[in-house]
């Protein structure tokens, strides 16, 4: 395995330099990205200020013909939450940011003027983007690959809700979108998007371990794969309903997620994903993506109708804003209509039109619902209605779920993505393999693939290394001022499973398995 | 009929798992820039394309070092010796169905011996074998007219 590169880009003064890892060859993937940032951020900075960083690394597999594998993890201070922020993103940019050489990018400073990134290789460039400000994700990314003419750059950018930084606006590449309001964070620095491309040859130690393993592991996948409509329907007796106060009536899924499935028009996927994992959908000329935020949207606002929610999540696309987020918060804004609050918007559970216009506004980024939940339950004396874990937007799948629910709680982002066992998720999210995934890969083909690609052979200390980086990331949090109480659940949430007693059991039990004291601090253990 | 490695619009999900396979086998190295196909996506339409071996291939005689010849099973081979990348006979394909290797010289299919290694590495099975006549049943061409919006 080669070691990767550390790029610096300091938006403020122009600089640029590449420089050796210092000291952080021990951490790869997301451990090497949440090092970076708990190394870099040491006070409680502004998470939308000069001195927040965006930090960006690429995992250990992208790059390689390992499925669903070609990641990057993307770190900051969330401006959502306040806390640790993270998500990560599949396809062209992690493979070409691998063959360029970087394990990782450091962002750092503000932007006089709105700006891209240009990395061909060895070589970056700071670029003008003031012809990309408004713009989609999906047409900036256009935009440069013809600026560049290479169709195949990797791209990651920012929508209008970035530029205006909401406080949910994502990261887009490839058909996904980043949570934890890491757009804002891009937007707060002026930097539209970043474009990559790498030409080097990769060679692994074990390269027919390697191509076996696909094999196998992409059969694994095709078998055990669920794409969120799927999902969706499969668990049409229990999803939430009018922001989590109840459930969403088998009828209505029926006709949602049906209505849906009928406007398919394709499945894509992005590179080195074996499965279609995306669904795309059509309406009145629309076309969109449609995922659990699209869903959620539909399901938490009382809409059930396809087209809607099609539209819906297209905007949520077109702005930039993360639709898992939008999906709660209004559903937040129709409880406090139905309660008769005055919020400033014409908005109710059902009501189509005025959910479309609400999306547009908060995209401004001016109303009080860009700020986040959190932000606004303080502003409205609302907080029982506020469906969120540490200023994170709830997932739907925390209402069905128990594991998700509680991988929530526990999380340091406010957002749980994986399976039922917590360790071998993380272990997913260190090598950075795709989330959904999780059915496919066991931790042994893990190790294995880290072995076959070069990487450490000692199980054992990689597991030490996981152990560490959850560590890291709650070392963070607490100097962000992180308490036990924002480990927790809203009370909808909790009473749809074992209840609050069973909670905090199981809150206890996690801290000591993961040598934390009662209060889930780290305690002393080096 | 010559037939060639053409992708089904229908079940290619533009992984781009064949470039790396390719790069694979001919030069022992995962880079896509070295593959002899290549994807690309057009509107919503992913394509993966390799040399079509023309009836009169456009590249040969435009190969100012002479180094392209067709061969009879219509596989037009690269004199690595005489090609020197200049890259005109990737601009007169038709098809962009011709790479340069960034060491300089010509990358175009020569379908593995009549068994290609891509074809049997697609994970959706998009990768198939047919003739000039049958491109029209498998490229959905309303697909790459597709745009996902405006702004």
């Amino acid at each position: 395995m080669r070691d990767g590169m550390t790029l610096v880009v300091d938006l403020r003064s122009g600089s640029i330099h590449t420089k050796k890892d210092e000291g952080e060859r021990e951490y790869i993937g997301g451990g090497l990205g949440a090092y970076m940032l708990n190394k870099r951020i040491k006070g409680d900075v502004d998470a939308m200020g000069p001195e927040n960083v965006l930090v960006i690394t690429s995992g250990p597999f992208a790059g390689m013909p390992i499925p669903a594998a070609s990641g990057i993890g993307i770190f900051s201070k969330s401006p959502l939450t306040g806390y640790f922020g993270e998500d990560y993103l599949f396809g062209a940019f992690g493979n070409q940011m691998s063959r360029a050489g970087y394990a990782s990018i450091i962002i750092k400073g503000v932007s006089e003027r709105p700006v891209y990134l240009y990395i061909d290789d060895g070589v970056c460039t700071i670029k003008r983007a003031d012809e990309l400000l408004g713009l989609s994700p999906w047409k900036t990314e256009e935009k440069i690959r013809e600026a560049m003419n290479d169709r195949s750059l990797g791209v990651i950018s920012i929508g209008q809700a970035g530029e205006n930084k909401v406080r949910y606006a994502t990261i887009y590449g490839d058909f996904q979108y980043s949570g934890c309001g890491l757009g804002a964070v891009m937007g707060s620095k002026r930097l539209k998007a970043i474009a990559i491309k790498g030409s080097n040859d990769l060679r692994p130690k074990d390269p027919t371990t390697i191509l076996e393993m696909y094999k196998m592991l992409s059969k694994k996948m095709e078998e055990s794969f669920v794409d969120d409509l799927d999902w969706a329907y499969d668990a049409r007796d229990k999803l939430p309903a009018n922001n989590f106060k109840g459930v969403s009536s088998d009828s209505d899924v029926k006709k949602l997620i049906g209505g849906l499935k009928e406007r398919e028009l394709k499945k894509v996927s992005f590179q080195h994903c074996p499965v279609a994992c995306k669904t795309l959908c059509q309406s009145d000329g629309i076309i969109s993506p449609i995922t659990i935020g699209g869903i959620s949207i539909g399901l938490l606002n009382g809409i059930y109708d396809p087209d809607t929610v099609i539209k819906a999540e297209h905007l949520c696309y077109t702005l930039g804003l993360d639709p898992r987020s939008v999906a709660v918060v209004a559903a937040f804004a129709n409880e406090l209509k139905e309660r008769e609050d005055d919020i400033g918007f014409d908005m109710g559970f059902g009501k189509k039109e005025e959910l479309l216009k609400f999306i547009e506004v908060i995209s401004k980024g001016k109303s009080i619902f860009s700020e986040g939940i959190k932000a606004a339950a303080k502003k409205f004396g609302a907080e029982d209605s506020a469906m969120h874990s540490k200023g994170a937007e709830l997932s739907i799948d925390t209402f069905t779920d128990e594991n998700i629910a509680f991988g929530t709680a526990i999380s340091h982002s406010g957002s749980y993505q994986g399976g039922e066992d917590y360790d071998t998720s993380n272990l997913l999210k260190m090598m950075m393999v795709y989330p959904k995934a999780y059915e496919a890969y066991s931790k042994e083909d893990l190790y294995r693939l880290y072995a076959a690609v070069g990487g450490e052979t000692d199980r054992e200390r990689l597991g030490e290394m996981k152990d560490k980086i959850n560590d890291i990331k709650r070392e963070f949090n607490i100097r962000q001022g992180w308490k036990m109480d924002d480990d927790t659940l809203p009370q909808r949430i909790m009473k749809n499973f074992s209840g609050e007693e069973a909670f905090l059991q199981k809150r206890l039990d996690y801290y000591r398995s993961m040598g934390w004291d009662e209060e889930g601090s780290k305690g002393e253990r080096e | 009929m010559v037939k060639f490695i053409f992708s089904d619009t229908d079940r290619c999900t533009g992984c781009g798992l064949c470039e790396i396979i390719c790069s694979w086998h001919k030069e022992g190295v995962f880079n896509p820039l070295k593959s002899r196909i290549r994807t690309v996506r057009l509107g919503f339409a992913d394509i993966a394309a390799a040399c079509r071996m023309c009836e009169n291939p456009p590249c040969v005689p435009q190969c100012p070092s002479r180094a392209l010849t067709q061969r009879e099973d219509g596989v037009i081979e690269v004199d690595e010796e005489r090609c020197d990348g200049c890259g005109w006979c990737a601009e007169v394909c038709p098809y962009g169905a011709i790479n340069i290797h960034p060491k300089k010289t010509a990358l175009i299919c020569d379908m593995c011996g009549g068994d290609p290694e891509c074809v049997k590495a697609c994970p959706t099975d998009a990768l198939i074998l047919v003739n000039q006549e049958e491109i029209p049943k498998y490229l959905r061409k309303d697909l790459m007219e597709i745009k996902l919006g405006d702004i």
